[in-house]
């Protein structure tokens, strides 16, 4: 079942356009990676989600219905957490907390106090006097602990440290567990990595890829160590093998996943000896679109 | 020292860069109210009768209180414009300096930026010593500003150098609270908690020296507030108060330069106390949160009214004299009646406009809450666009409704005991409610401007502004009908001295209602910044 979906929203402020139609879809149950950099367009994406912005073009649905007119209907039934996390200040935490509980209808205290104790929370201070962590903490805390069938997290642990950053990656995997979906937009991409069944990349307003990670790895190299007992010779020009680099009879490369076959072929006829192979990270996907875009545009 | 205070000379241009708006508007001001007022004066008290007429009320006890001690004749007309004005401008200009100060201060060290700047190679005094330039430089500058503006006017019965001590008692007294402020910072971590102390400062120096003036001397030698009539300026022209001002800033600024040596940075002298783990039930609900967020705000205002209301209550009996024997001051009273009620409708005119301001200041917290980013987490829950608005009207209609029929109740109560011919009790609550309608309309005008030109919605203090020229200086100005007409609390019929018009206070009101849905429609369907 689809849970949220964006049919070709465009956002322009102006004349800057934030966002050209960008579609995607979550289903029941999965955890979706939303990444780019600053200034993507991550931010602007769930503020239409959430009914904060209009999108000039396009439709926003969650649960069926729609994310602009239906806002608070949805919202009943959603947690958000941002990156920034902006209370107010002459409220306790454990205030700010119940206060944003209550907006959502009934809640469980017995809830709401386990998750407190999870994150270590002191809910008694005024929150002008939090960290930024702490601040996220209350926003975290908030979302756990309420009745929600759906998760937009947006950045959500830029301030945490990594105990608490492992507690989170608990929790997202428990909701999974209890059947919820999860929407999360990262730049800590071996979070994303760890935590997601499916992943989009944003780029300057545009999706420019999505899918499952091994669907994405696939379009991407393999980083090869060999070595042989003999030197390969015009392994170079072999299709498939890039940026080839040669050291005391060792060779590294980077293989194209589908030319893998012929390139382990080809090497096995000069004495295999130690052969390593690396999957790339969601940061060289991640870096082999941004670098080789900009270099393009720059060109 | 050098090393303690590297750095300055890059801070202070930056410093007066920011605020240089701020202070320009407060300046300008400052100067224009008082030389337009310096200027009507002599045209208000043209003869010895007047003057005499004034110095009457002035031996009223609760006129001591609130402007001060007189002076012993009133011959030059500078005495009588010094009395009324230069208490409440020293209280605007403290106003001003405990506003920038606190800025200066504790609010960038809140927001970060001291430090950002101290994390660069600047001495610890550095920053506060470009404060203390800045703001320095606004009471220097305003000094000069005023003392060549009157110089220039040379009204009679002012003389030059009754002009330089007056702008320079303004000046000082600024600089005390200026640094009173930088003093206070120390204390409290925020710079809301640091100009509260600056004004709960100012309000309670007001009150020793009005309990002073009036019971017993010593006190007013303690408040600076004080010390200001004792220079009778435009007669005497004595000059310790201002040696008094300097030398207090001077001792007060060493403790704060003390104390900031001393201080972690982010740290205030004042203990936090531990707050409640749990909402209340009240604060679950969304007028309850919005309520607890303004509940300072509200009450400084309804205690504030209410005390204006007490202290007007209390020299009720001495106005017909007051009256009578002043031609000039009855411009001001041109309705039917007799002088209290011409008075006591005068009166809530102005405080309506008082009234206003929380209204006002209720309302366009909403907006305040939009730009730190509040209002996102708010929507993020099951909240709708209508729910929140509704949430800020409640309580900003609820004050424009409540502190009338308060204030009718606090000016009736005491105005009772104090004379025999007290108004009754329903014609003052008309008198004051008859303006419900008017501060309606103005909360309707924040609502448009909230949802269809947010980024402009401080406008609405103009209407405010303007109302206050025109009830306070449209006569004396003699400003044209048109231009009178425009400022919406005129078109409220005068009650009870005019008959009852429904049909005027109907249609404020139905303008009031009908801007309220188009603002509403507005914000509804316009994007939220954060």
């Amino acid at each position: 079942m689809t849970v949220l979906q964006l049919d070709r929203v465009s956002k322009r402020f102006g004349d800057f356009q934030a966002l050209d139609h960008v579609s995607m879809e979550l289903r029941e149950g999965e955890i979706y990676g939303f990444i780019g950099p600053n200034g993507a367009g991550k931010s602007t994406t769930i503020r239409i989600l959430l009914g904060m912005l209009k999108a000039t073009e396009g439709r926003a649905t969650l649960f069926g219905k729609d994310a602009w007119k239906d806002a608070a209907d949805i919202h009943k039934r959603c947690a958000y957490v941002p990156g920034d996390v902006y209370v107010w200040p002459n409220l306790t935490g454990g205030e700010v907390i119940d206060v944003l509980l209550k907006m959502n209808g009934s809640y469980s205290e017995k809830k709401r106090d386990e998750w407190v104790e999870r994150f270590q929370f002191d809910p008694t201070k005024k929150a002008r006097s939090y960290s930024k962590g702490n601040r996220q903490k209350i926003a975290l805390i908030a979302a756990f602990a309420s009745e929600a069938d759906l998760f937009i997290l947006d950045e959500p642990t830029s301030g945490l440290d990594p105990l608490m950053e492992h507690i989170f990656q608990q929790g997202v995997r428990e909701m999974k567990e209890a059947g919820k979906t999860v929407l999360l937009s990262s730049h800590i991409l071996s979070e994303v990595e760890k935590l997601c069944d499916r992943v989009a990349i944003i780029r300057k307003g545009k999706i420019i890829e999505r899918g499952t990670l091994d669907d994405l790895r696939h379009l991407t190299r393999m980083q090869m160590q060999v070595e042989t007992r003999e030197i390969p010779e015009g392994f170079a020009n072999l299709s498939g093998v890039h940026q080839l680099e040669e050291a005391e009879g060792q060779i590294t490369f980077q293989a194209d996943t589908d030319h893998m076959e012929e390139i382990i072929n080809y090497l096995n006829k000069y004495g295999v000896r130690k052969l390593e192979s690396t999957p790339p990270t969601l940061e060289d996907l991640f870096m082999r679109h941004y670098e080789g875009r900009s270099s393009e545009e720059n060109a | 020292m050098r090393k303690h205070i590297k750095g300055t000379g890059i801070l202070f241009p930056i410093l007066m860069r920011q605020h240089r708006l701020r202070l320009l508007l407060w300046l300008s001001g400052l100067v224009l109210v008082s030389c337009s007022v310096a200027y009507a004066y002599p045209d208000l008290y043209p003869d010895q009768a007047s003057r005499e007429a004034y110095s009457m009320t002035m031996e009223n006890p609760a006129m001591i209180a609130m402007l001060g001690i007189g002076y012993d004749h009133y011959q030059k007309i500078g005495s009588l414009f010094a009395l009324e004005m230069l208490l409440f401008s020293a209280i605007a200009v403290a106003i001003m300096n405990i506003l920038l100060m606190s800025k200066l201060t504790r609010d960038d060290e809140e927001n970060g930026i001291l430090e950002l700047v101290q994390s660069r190679s600047v001495g610890r005094l550095s920053y506060l010593t470009a404060s203390f330039m800045v703001m320095l430089s606004a009471n220097v500058l305003f000094v000069i500003l005023l003392a060549t503006a009157m110089g220039f006017m040379q009204i009679d019965g002012f003389g030059f150098s009754g002009v330089v001590l007056y702008s320079s008692l303004l000046g000082s007294f600024g600089l005390l609270f200026g640094t009173m402020t930088a003093f206070f910072a120390h204390f409290s971590v925020t710079s809301r908690g640091t100009s509260i102390l600056g004004f709960g400062a100012l309000f309670f120096f007001y009150i020793l020296r009005a309990v002073g003036d009036v019971e017993a001397a010593f006190l007013s030698w303690i408040s600076p507030l004080g010390w200001l009539s004792r220079a009778y300026v435009f007669v005497d022209n004595n000059i310790f108060p201002i040696g008094l001002l300097l030398v207090s800033s001077l001792g007060l600024g060493i403790i704060a330069f003390i104390l900031q040596a001393k201080r972690d940075i982010g740290d205030g002298l004042l203990p936090e106390r531990a707050g409640s783990v749990r909402a209340s039930a009240f604060l679950k609900t969304k007028v309850g949160l919005v309520i607890r967020l303004q509940k300072t705000m509200i009450f400084i205002w309804t205690i504030g009214i209410l005390l204006l209301h007490i202290v007007f209550a209390l020299i009720l009996g001495d106005l017909e004299a007051f009256f009578l024997e002043n031609e000039a001051m009855q411009a001001f009273l041109t309705g039917e009646g007799n002088v209290m009620e011409q008075f006591i409708v005068l009166l809530m005119a102005i405080m309506t406009l008082f009234i206003t301001a929380p209204v006002i200041i209720s309302f366009l917290r909403l907006r305040g809450e939009e730009k730190s980013n509040r209002t996102e987490l708010v929507f993020s829950r099951a909240v709708s666009r209508m729910q929140l608005l509704r949430a800020y009207l409640v309580p900003a209609i609820l004050i424009a409704i409540l502190l009338p029929i308060l204030q009718a109740f606090a000016l009736w109560s005491v105005g009772t005991v104090i004379s025999e011919d007290m108004m009754p009790l329903g014609d003052v609550m008309g008198a004051s409610v008859v303006y419900i309608p008017a501060v309606l309309l103005v909360l309707g005008l924040a609502v448009l401007l909230i949802g269809w030109l947010p980024r402009a919605t401080s406008l609405v203090w103009l209407f405010l502004v303007y109302g206050f020229i025109v009830i306070y200086l449209g006569d004396i100005l003699e400003l044209p009908d048109w231009v009178i007409n425009l400022s919406v609390y005129e078109h409220v019929p005068v009650y009870p001295s005019e008959e009852l018009s429904y049909a005027s206070l109907l249609i404020l009101s139905g303008i009031g209602v009908l801007l309220i849905f188009i603002g509403a429609w507005g914000y509804k369907r316009r994007d939220i910044e954060g």
